[in-house]
């Protein structure tokens, strides 16, 4: 965690006074006071909890403290409804790394944050009658407006300290804060039974549910971390290829972004698009074991050199298929697949050989290589739409094109972010292709 | 989520799940509808529970190590096991987990999961286990609704689970429990199966949420077994993806085909006689596999003339695994395997991981290059490791053991 902005500090002070004067008027005018044992219990869980978080790639954090939040709106309904709620919502804010650093700002931004969000969640609770609250299933459905509040809250506190630091508009914060709304709803409910059981029965049966949550947050995040290594060797890998052929630095990122780009305005699911991804940055994987002398050959291949080049495609194909997570896509890295045919195209082909060879093609196209500069974005668009139906599939084609638009993405002649350079200047003219380029000019493929 | 989330097996499968699951909440209202006893219909959900949670299996060995058919997995219906066990009368309880096992043939049977007959018998075996431990138990400690008491029994039910599954395997027997994956796969299912008994009967009239309690309960639970799952499919393509790698200097003739594969296997036995952890071989695993990778970065020798020396290619290998957090204790091993000194490179045993690397290298080297027979081989690594340090000829007996078969 970085250190706390000056610039929160007005507004950390702010929700941390707002916190503090519903804590004291609970306080004092709540006819009854919540069970301190209770509030140890489910204050120390919620401590406990909130330091198993876990944050996925996407930026999305999972965190068990929810549950905990909902139980003790529930726990503390009858007695004590706003202060019990309110004080377990700002221990979720305490942190050991914060503790350990000073780092007071944190601290309390945190808490104030917690408490007010459970706070909310208490009010819209208790605005629920008994006769609702304590029947089952009917129960359930009580418990959601709760949940709603407390997301709703929490995600507005933190957009607008987003706002208040960054100035990034509130509305942009909430969109990328509203992917919350997925973990709060089946927490919540389990929130709500813990509650339940804990007034019912006591404290051994809440340590009987923090069992399997601390497991699955355990693996969960084993997983990710293997998922980061995993990502990591394929990265390594891609960098050897380029060490290889220094012309097609990046080539491979760059497909596997465009990839993705047709992969999600086709409405692949996430799955699908991380095989497309990975796919796409291993396509050329079969020239690790083409010989660099070939590969960086100044000049024409002569036939058997083509020959040995052109088997990288095989070598591809066969490596992917080792690999059971992309052996049904492995045709990706062989050329034969990705060109388009009109009459293999239904639903038993799989498209995504079609999309790589789109994006290999506009890569390269947009790319300068040695033997011609990088063409401008409307060029390859033009070329890439009149090869549709014969060469490219026409719908990965129209995405591609689509999605660049959309994103108001420049690439090609005069904006290449890494143009290598070359000894000999390489001609402006030419449209070339992906892979070989002309450097096979005039020879039939092997 | 944006991870491996529905391969087209896990889409089968939870496809079945559904469907399984819409049966039983039909059976469900059909037994409200039909049945005075609301019990009925907690039952029939309960059965749907345990089919479903028959399908959904915790892996316990890596893939690598895995054997045909189902021989290393935890089922989850083994938690609705002890649900049905402490919240039902015995013959109730019984006739329940009859049900289970024969809906559960027919579910496996109709997604096409291999179902041998022990595996059914053992699942049988410890559901009517499940029965007699709680009843037992719970009679044993007074029979009485108190929290602590029904707790106990649970928590013998759980044990007596863990027991009679062991027991009911007869290639694994305690190997599973022992795995760390087969304790947090036993720590969850026994938590989650004990928090939904308790939740489903209530104790001593209160805490009781019917159905509602596994149901809801059951959500960590899930979560648990789906973060197995995914854990399982990145390990898997993990492996597979360093396997490929190996390939890429075979497939460029730069070394034997199947060479990678060999040492890898050599080293493995190698160190798993010489005492290594289990880290420790993974490690070296992927060291044997990748040993030779950097050679394909290298310019060819045989259109260069110059052969490839081979200090350089394990310093290019190494180099290319350290930039890897999680590789750089195998680019190490790697990089002292092709510098001679390693024995400067020992693990906490004192074992010199590079040097079982260097050894199983030269002696495949031996047999599939320079076509020579056992002994030979044995001597060229004899040669080459100059064998004057005790630990040096401990490795060596160790690649004396491992190559017993190939002689």
């Amino acid at each position: 965690m970085s250190e706390f902005p000056a610039r929160l500090r007005p507004y950390t002070f702010a929700i941390s006074a707002v916190a503090g004067i519903a804590m004291l008027a609970a306080l004092l005018f709540e006819r009854s006071e919540p069970s301190w044992t209770a509030v140890v219990v489910l204050g120390a869980l919620a401590i406990v909890a909130e330091h198993q978080r876990v944050r996925l790639p996407s930026g999305l954090v999972l965190s068990p403290g929810f549950i905990v939040a909902t139980a003790a709106i529930y726990v503390f309904h009858a007695s004590g409804a706003l202060l019990g709620p309110l004080v377990v919502g700002a221990l979720m804010g305490v942190n050991v790394r914060h503790l350990r650093s000073g780092s007071r700002g944190w601290l309390a931004f945190n808490a104030a944050n917690f408490a007010l969000g459970t706070g909310a969640a208490a009010v819209a609770f208790s605005a629920m009658p008994d006769s609702v609250i304590f029947r089952l299933p009917i129960g359930i459905v009580a418990a959601v407006p709760a949940a709603i509040a407390v997301v709703v809250v929490e995600s507005f506190l933190v957009a607008l300290s987003y706002w208040v630091e960054q100035r990034r508009p509130l509305r942009n914060a909430l969109e990328e804060l509203s992917p919350a709304f997925i973990q709060a709803l089946p927490f919540s409910l389990v929130g709500i039974f813990l509650g339940r059981i804990y007034l019912d029965l006591g404290w051994p049966m809440v340590a009987l549910l923090v069992v399997p949550v601390l497991l699955a947050r355990g693996v969960l995040a084993s997983y990710f971390e293997l998922r980061a290594t995993h990502e990591a060797t394929i990265r390594v890998l891609v960098r050897a290829l380029e060490s290889k052929d220094a012309y097609t630095a990046g080539h491979a990122e760059r497909v596997a972004t465009y990839s993705q780009y047709i992969g999600q305005e086709l409405g692949f699911l996430p799955w699908r698009l991380e095989r497309l991804r990975s796919a796409a940055l291993m396509h050329d994987i079969g020239k690790l074991v083409v010989p660099n002398q070939l590969l960086n050959k100044p000049g024409k291949l002569t036939p058997e050199e083509f020959a040995i080049v052109r088997n990288h495609e095989a070598v591809s194909v066969a490596m992917l298929s080792h690999i059971d997570f992309l052996r049904p896509v492995a045709p990706i890295a062989g050329g034969d697949h990705s060109t388009y045919d009109a009459a293999l195209d239904d639903t038993h082909h799989a498209i995504e050989p079609y999309i790589v060879a789109v994006a290999d093609a506009y890569d390269a196209m947009t790319s300068t290589r040695s033997y011609r500069r990088a063409l401008t974005q409307e060029v390859a668009f033009a070329e890439l739409r009149d090869k549709a139906g014969t060469q490219f599939h026409p719908r990965c084609v129209e995405a591609l094109v689509h999605a660049i638009q959309r994103r108001e993405e420049r690439h090609g002649a005069g904006y290449e972010t890494r143009a290598p350079s070359f000894a000999v200047a390489p001609p402006v003219t030419g449209l070339g292709s992906a892979g070989l380029g002309d450097l096979a000019d005039g020879l039939e493929p092997a | 989520m944006n991870t491996m989330t529905a391969s087209p097996e896990m889409a089968r499968l939870r496809n079945a799940c559904l469907a399984i699951a819409a049966l039983g909440v039909v059976a469900a209202f059909a037994a409200v509808i039909f049945v005075p006893q609301r019990s009925v219909a907690t039952l029939s959900l309960l059965i749907t529970g345990a089919v479903v949670g028959s399908l959904l299996v915790v892996q316990i060995l890596p893939s690598a190590q895995r054997h045909q058919g189902d021989a290393a997995t935890i089922p989850l219906s083994y938690a609705m096991s002890i649900v049905v066990a402490g919240a039902f009368r015995p013959l109730v309880a019984a006739l329940c987990i009859a049900m289970i096992a024969t809906l559960t043939t027919l579910a496996r049977d109709r997604i096409g999961v291999a179902q041998p007959m022990r595996t059914l018998l053992r699942e049988s075996a410890v559901g009517l286990g499940c029965i007699g431990t709680y009843q037992f138990a719970f009679n044993a400690f007074g029979g009485q609704e108190h929290l602590s008491v029904v707790l106990t029994a649970l928590a013998l039910t759980v044990a007596s689970a863990v027991v009679l599954d062991a027991v009911c395997r007869s290639d694994w027997a305690f190997a599973l429990v022992q795995t760390e994956r087969g304790q947090r796969a036993w720590v969850a299912i026994g938590s989650s199966g004990m928090l939904m008994a308790v939740a489903e009967r209530g104790v001593g009239g209160s805490g009781h949420m019917g159905i509602w309690g596994p149901m809801l309960f059951g959500i960590p639970l899930f979560a648990a077994w789906y973060s197995f799952e995914r854990l399982d499919a990145i390990g898997r393509t993990h492996r597979q993806t360093i396997e490929a790698l190996a390939m890429a200097p075979e497939f460029a003739g730069l070394v034997a085909t199947g060479h990678a594969a060999r040492v890898a296997e050599l080293s493995c036995t190698m160190a798993a006689r010489l005492g290594f952890s289990k880290p420790a071989i993974d490690t070296l695993e992927t060291a044997a596999l990748l040993h030779h990778l950097g050679s394909v970065t290298l310019d060819d020798p045989s259109l260069s003339g110059n052969p490839q020396p081979p200090t350089t290619v394990a310093h290019v290998t190494a180099d290319m695994l350290r930039s890897i957090e999680a590789l750089a204790p195998a680019g190490e091993v790697v990089a002292r395997a092709g510098s001679r000194r390693s024995f400067t490179f020992l693990d906490a045993r004192g074992h010199s991981a590079a040097l079982v690397l260097q050894c199983a290298n030269i002696y495949d080297e031996s047999r599939h290059e320079l076509r020579l027979d056992h002994d030979a081989a044995m001597q060229q690594v004899r040669d080459a490791a100059r064998t004057v340090d005790e630990r040096e000829r401990s490795v060596i007996d160790a690649l004396e053991f491992a190559t017993s078969g190939m002689a």
